[in-house]
This record gives structure tokens, sequence and C-alpha cells, in this order.
């Protein structure tokens, strides 16, 4: 099995799961629209009315967007994606989340939802794809 | 590879089978959990059983069943410290599997075996957007309902 570090050299910030193909990279076809933090921070903010759960941005994940925030640059930025991977057999996910983007490069990505497309669309709504994909720190 | 023990999700009174494991999805997108046994058994590779449960179109995990590495069981407030009762599951999307009715096929590998129905609930950020029925078929005489196949292993 392996371990975190060697999960970490395959793949860029906030992790997308290994699976034994490609690794995940954000594509220019991707980015939908550039975005402000301030925006993206509004947008993710989680308010649970019962309080089970952090009133912050990205609620439990709050640390991993501050790992995230810390790594841009002041000439960075930010851009909503939404892109397509194939995780296995017959298995395709939308992946959706913020690429930081430095002039023309997408040097990394926070993903924020996986959802696992069906095979055939007319049949079901879409599961969700994490299951045993996740690694666990 | 050994059928999986299931999550568990309460609903409309009952306990049953989740085919999902929203927690993972958790794990995946970066969140940390405390270390656990990933040899606490064969057909738990994931080391924890989770019970879920909806309240007002929202999705919560309730409690959580989990051999720790270091040694004994942990609960939710060694997952989530601050939220030893309750933990919205803000970072699910997609749907979740709730088996219902009998078991037309039995397969003895991960989440392979077809029941009468599904009920697929979708969410959105752990908010309940759409939910609706899957009819599968009818299943012969005899045949056991999910609960039981959700609770052959207990923690």
């Amino acid at each position: 099995m392996l371990d975190q570090k060697a999960l970490e050299t395959f793949q860029p910030v906030n992790k997308p799961f290994f699976d034994g193909h490609a690794p995940f990279r954000v594509k220019p076809s991707d980015l939908i629209k550039s975005i402000e933090i301030s925006a993206i921070e509004a947008r993710e903010m989680v308010d649970d009315p019962l309080g089970n759960a952090p009133k912050q941005p990205f609620g439990f994940l709050n640390s991993v967007w501050q790992h995230f925030r810390e790594g841009l640059k002041d000439d960075d930025k930010l851009w909503l994606f939404k892109s397509h991977h194939q995780v296995g057999w017959f298995v395709n996910e939308m992946r959706l989340g913020y690429a930081r983007v430095n002039g023309s490069e997408i040097e990394s990505h926070f993903i924020v939802q996986v959802i696992e497309l069906p095979r055939d669309v007319d049949k079901q709504i879409p599961t969700n794809a994490m299951r045993g994909k996740g690694k666990r720190k | 590879m050994t059928a999986q023990a299931p999550e568990r999700i309460l609903i409309n009174g009952d306990t049953q089978g989740l085919s999902e494991w929203p927690l993972e999805t958790y794990i995946g997108l970066g969140g940390q959990l405390p270390e656990l046994n990933d040899f606490w058994s064969s057909a738990n590779r994931r080391g924890y059983v989770g019970t879920w449960q909806i309240i007002d179109e929202r999705l919560y995990l309730i409690k959580i069943r989990a051999f720790l590495k270091d040694g004994g069981f942990g609960n939710l407030g060694d997952f989530f410290p601050g939220y030893p009762d309750r933990v919205f599951a803000h970072w699910y999307c997609g749907a979740l599997t709730i088996p219902e009715g009998k078991e037309i096929e039995h397969e003895n590998s991960e989440f392979q075996a077809k029941y009468e129905r599904d009920r697929l609930i979708q969410f959105e950020n752990g908010v309940v957007t759409k939910t609706i029925i899957r009819h599968n078929g009818e299943a012969p005489e005899g045949a056991h309902d999910p609960f039981q196949v959700a609770a052959w292993w207990q923690p």
C-alpha cells in the first residue's frame, strides 16, 4: 500500500485520489471563470442550522483550504473549474474546485466536489465516487 | 474480495445499510482522521463503521465506531474534535443508495448484491436535492432483506 509521502509525489495540493490512472490535472478548457478569494470564501461558507459544523469557509475542511491559500503568490489568479476524470473501468468523475493560475500555467488546484457520473445517465442520479478512494493521512 | 461491512443509516425508524462510504469523500478531499488499525478485519478495510441520519434534509454522521491504531475504539469526538454528538457532512455531493425490499441476487463481493428497490438520495454539499426510487425486479421466495445484510458485521 502506498503511504502518504508516496501519494504526494504523484499528486498536487489537496491531493486527488491515487487510482492507478494518470494523475488528475486541471486543463485550460476546464476553467470556467476567474474568482476572488473573498467570493470563494463567501460561497463556500458552511453554516449548519444545528451547529454541527464549524461556521467557516469549507467547514471541517478549512485547514486544507488555508494550506492551499498559503501557497498562493501575489500574481496568482484563482479560477473555478469543472473537470471530467476517468478513475477506473467505466468510472468517470466530475470534479469541481478552484485552480491556481499564473500567467498561462495552471499551478495547482483545490477540489471541492467529486461526483461519480453514472454509466447510463438516464437510469440513475449520480452516485459518489469516493468509495474506497480516500487516502488516510 | 470479502464483502465489506456497510455504513448504516437511520431512516424511517429503521437502520439500513448504505452502499457508499461518505467519510471517504472527506478523507479524499484532504480531511484528516485519527490513525486507524487497517487490520481490524478483512470485512472492514476502511477501519470504521459510521451511522448516518438525514435531519431536515441534511446528512449527518451521528455515530462512528473505529479501531484506533494505538489501541481501543474511537468515537465521533476522536474523528471530529469538538463535535462528539453529530457532524454535518457538508462535504458530501452525489447520491446515497439505500437498498430496500428483498435480495434479488446475492454476490459475496463489494456491494454487488441487488435488491428489489434502491432509494437514491442525491446531495449537494450535504443537503438533499432529490430522491428517487429505482425498481430492480422481484425477489424469489425466502430471500432476505437488506437490514439482515447490513447488520451482519458488528463492530
